[in-house]
């Protein structure tokens, strides 16, 4: 009776154990279209060991994208954002000015708003070597 | 002779224009393209002149139909399609050098005096040459832009300097209608002459 008491609540709590042991350990990252009337496509978080993680989707204005998963050593480290921006037919290569920080274990939400600073290469001095955290959202 | 010199003038603004940048730095509108690779226009050029119409001053009563000397026009207000594109300098440079005879606060011609305004259609960050530092600003600088087809450009305001150095400001509501080509990186919208009816204000 004991024994069958026993198995009954290791089979119960064996879902709630592997998502405990699925969710621990993985970072990943989604990207926020903010930008009213503007899509944003070739999008890729760069953080500083020069990795390049790409979201395939082009993203409407409010859109988020689907979650992209960030090695080891990318995790707690910041990067800047590539993207395209594109309106009424026309696009601009943009960098962003901000660092966003992928959070270790955790999913980390970055956000475009038209506030986020960012600057196109060819058009002004380079980026910022120093770029300045941005505020990441969970 | 003059007629020919403005469009050689003319002709060397649109160039410029069109290949703007030439001091190596790079503007917002040079990073920009067309998502189908094709080409937008984002500058007007246009040759104002301001003719004297009925007027209350009595030192340019008799001076109907004549026309103001280019270098009194300092800046154009333009609207285009209906929406503020800004406020642009007149060249003062360019332009038939012949002085006119003076009257009044005024140095007026008997042929069109006209000034060339070329009006780049960046948002008013990049005119001054800030560099565009968000999202926003960009986004603001992509929505600027002339399609292919009709538009209408208003010339708003003119603001004319006497020769005493006053500042007036003459409102025309005057419409032109432009074409942009496929192609077109810029659109000559005409010789414009605006009526300059009154001289409220002026001495």
């Amino acid at each position: 009776m004991k024994r069958s008491a026993f198995h009954a609540t290791s089979v119960a709590l064996l879902p709630l154990v592997a998502l405990v042991a699925l969710g621990c350990g993985r970072t990943e990252i989604t990207i926020e279209n903010a930008i009213p009337g503007a899509t944003i496509q070739g999008v890729r978080w760069v953080p500083s060991s020069g990795t390049s993680y790409t979201f395939g989707e082009a993203l409407g204005p409010g859109a988020t994208s689907s979650e992209v998963s960030v090695s080891d050593h990318d995790q707690g480290h910041g990067g800047v954002i590539h993207f395209e921006l594109v309106m009424d037919g026309r696009k601009v290569a943009l960098v962003t000015g901000d660092s966003f920080v992928a959070t270790a274990n955790d999913t980390t939400h970055f956000r475009l708003d038209p506030s986020t600073a960012a600057k196109n290469p060819i058009a002004t001095s380079p980026t910022d070597p120093n770029p300045r955290p941005a505020e990441p959202t969970r | 002779m003059r007629t020919t010199l403005a469009r050689a003038l003319l002709g060397a603004l649109l160039v410029c224009a069109a290949g703007c940048g030439s001091d190596g730095s790079s503007t917002g509108q040079d990073a920009v393209q067309t998502v189908d690779g094709r080409g937008t226009a984002n500058t007007l050029v246009m040759m104002l002149a301001v003719r004297v119409g009925p007027t209350n001053d009595p030192a340019l009563s008799t001076h109907q139909g004549r026309y103001v000397d280019f270098r009194q026009i300092r800046s154009v207000e333009l609207i285009v399609d209906g929406r503020d594109w800004g406020r642009y300098e007149a060249d003062r440079e360019a332009g038939d050098p012949a002085t006119g005879e003076p009257v009044g606060s005024w140095s007026l011609h008997d042929e069109p005096s006209s000034a060339v305004v070329v009006a780049g259609l960046g948002t008013e960050l990049e005119r001054t040459r800030d560099d565009l530092d968000t999202i926003g600003e960009w986004a603001e600088l992509l929505d600027r832009h002339l399609v292919t087809g009709g538009h209408v450009a208003e010339i708003a305001l003119v603001e004319l300097e006497t020769n005493d150095g006053a500042m007036l400001d003459v409102t025309s509501r005057l419409l032109f209608p432009f074409t942009i080509l496929e192609g077109d990186r810029s659109a000559f919208v005409g010789e414009i002459e605006v009526p300059f009816d009154a001289f409220p204000g002026v001495p």
